[in-house]
């Protein structure tokens, strides 16, 4: 019964997090088609905006080539991201060095940063979801990307987590919490014990000696955890 | 007077030991500037006399002045006329003139706020902080590229990020934006060898990994507390004269 309704719990979020990079993914083929036929990203601006809804508070594309294109828009409102791209600049930051940018440019593959705070844009707890672009070559050209403040998914979650009766936690493979039904398991709080970590790091369904569960979200970096 | 300063600026441009590199070019100079040895649009010698009278290549000096020019110490002009010149005792007047007209219950009362910001987010990212979290602060705090406040800034800012606290990170910009370039200006003399920053950020980044963070919030205390110090004594130096 427990296991049923924990793989039901992260099942919910793996469709959440697949809707969002759905999204990512249509702002991917998009900037790519822009590149192949040499076309400005800023183009995209009414398009990304369109997508900044629901569960979404930002999207955009990040280009990997000097001078780097940004083009991220922040919704309500809604409000383009300007960064200061001025290295001597007090409020300078690398966007290249920042997680949701070199895990796609390094794995080749999607990946959801977070939780984290996110001072770069929206100055919020969020999680972000990014995929990488290609040039025509095939070459790593920048990532497209979606926003979700830890706020929101939560809130979203929320009447799925009440269906679990016994403690349970959403977390990433770091074994950061995203969301949690006990006050141990705040948002942003650490899963420490260390046979949970090992297991967090296997990505398989299990079910560890002292009773604790774990139900992988699909290949997303997300687990449900739940304990007896 | 006249001598003296001679014999002084001879001593700025004095050859350099052959150990000594780009590092030991932009500390002179800073220095330099800094007390006026050098002053506001003056202009430098070339990088090839440079480099002649410092000892040292001309890749070096051109390294030294990259940094200057990244300090605001230095402003080069291309062209006609072009050259190095100094600029930062016009930042030195408005830093010494802001430190004059401060009003020290007020920097207190800010102080103490910022205080309890950094300290809370250090003792919570000791609670919050895992491995890469720790090498993420050290990253962070082995960049010390650019000028003083920008590392401090930067070093508290992912402190708060580590916290996990959006709140406490969006305080750290403002409290950097209007505390930060007062609090740890370059024009703050140095000569205090106790004084070291860097040595502050280690230990605290130490409380952290250990997951200690009473003593993660005391050592931020302490750290600020050296800071505003040296503020306030510069402050009264100068209502003196």
């Amino acid at each position: 019964m427990a296991i049923h309704v924990t793989t039901a719990l992260a099942e919910h979020v793996t469709d959440l997090a697949e809707q969002t990079f759905a999204v990512v993914t249509e702002l991917r083929i998009q900037a790519e088609e822009q590149i192949r036929t040499e076309r400005d990203l800023s183009e995209m601006g009414l398009s990304i905006v369109q997508k900044t809804t629901g569960l979404i508070s930002g999207a955009g594309v990040i280009t990997d080539r000097d001078p780097q294109q940004i083009e991220w828009w922040m919704g309500p409102g809604p409000t383009r991201l300007e960064l200061d791209l001025d290295p001597a600049s007090d409020d300078y930051v690398d966007v290249r060095r920042q997680p949701w940018f070199t895990v796609p440019r390094e794995t080749g593959s999607r990946h959801v940063t977070g939780p984290y705070v996110d001072y770069v844009c929206a100055e919020q707890y969020a999680l972000t979801f990014t995929e990488p672009i290609r040039d025509r070559d095939g070459t790593f050209a920048g990532i497209a990307g979606a926003d979700v403040f830890v706020a929101d998914f939560e809130r979203a979650l929320r009447p799925a987590l009440r269906t679990v009766r016994s403690p349970t936690a959403l977390v990433n493979t770091q074994g950061r919490v995203i969301a949690g039904t006990t006050a141990h398991h705040l948002a942003g709080s650490l899963i420490r014990d260390a046979p949970i970590r090992e297991a967090l790091a296997r990505q398989t369904p299990m079910t560890l000696p002292g009773g604790v569960s774990l139900a992988p979200c699909g290949t997303l970096p997300l687990t449900v955890l739940t304990w007896p | 007077m006249g001598t003296e300063r001679t014999s002084a600026r001879s001593v700025v441009f004095a050859p350099l030991d052959p150990h000594s590199r780009a590092e030991t070019v932009v500390r002179r100079l800073t220095d330099a500037i800094t007390f006026g040895l050098l002053t506001d649009a003056e202009q430098l010698p070339s990088e090839a006399d440079l480099a002649a009278q410092f000892g040292v290549s001309r890749v070096t000096v051109r390294e030294a002045l990259v940094a200057l020019r990244q300090q605001n110490l230095v402003e080069t002009r291309r062209g006609r006329g072009g050259g190095s010149f100094v600029r930062a005792p016009a930042v030195r007047d408005e830093v010494n003139t802001r430190l004059t007209e401060l009003s020290l219950p007020t920097v207190r009362d800010t102080a103490d706020h910022y205080a309890a910001i950094a300290g809370t987010a250090a003792r919570l990212a000791a609670q919050r902080a895992d491995a890469a979290d720790i090498l993420r602060i050290e990253e962070v705090d082995a960049d010390t590229s650019g000028p003083l406040h920008r590392m401090e800034r930067a070093y508290h800012l992912e402190v708060a990020a580590v916290a996990q606290s959006a709140r406490l990170a969006r305080e750290e910009v403002r409290f950097a934006t209007e505390l930060g370039t007062l609090l740890w200006s370059p024009v703050l003399p140095g000569g205090d060898c106790a004084y070291d920053p860097h040595a502050d950020h280690r230990a605290i980044t130490a409380a952290i990994a250990a997951g200690d963070g009473d003593l993660a919030r005391k050592l931020t205390e302490d750290h600020l507390e050296r800071a505003v110090d040296r503020l306030v004594n510069l402050h009264l130096t100068l209502i003196e004269q």
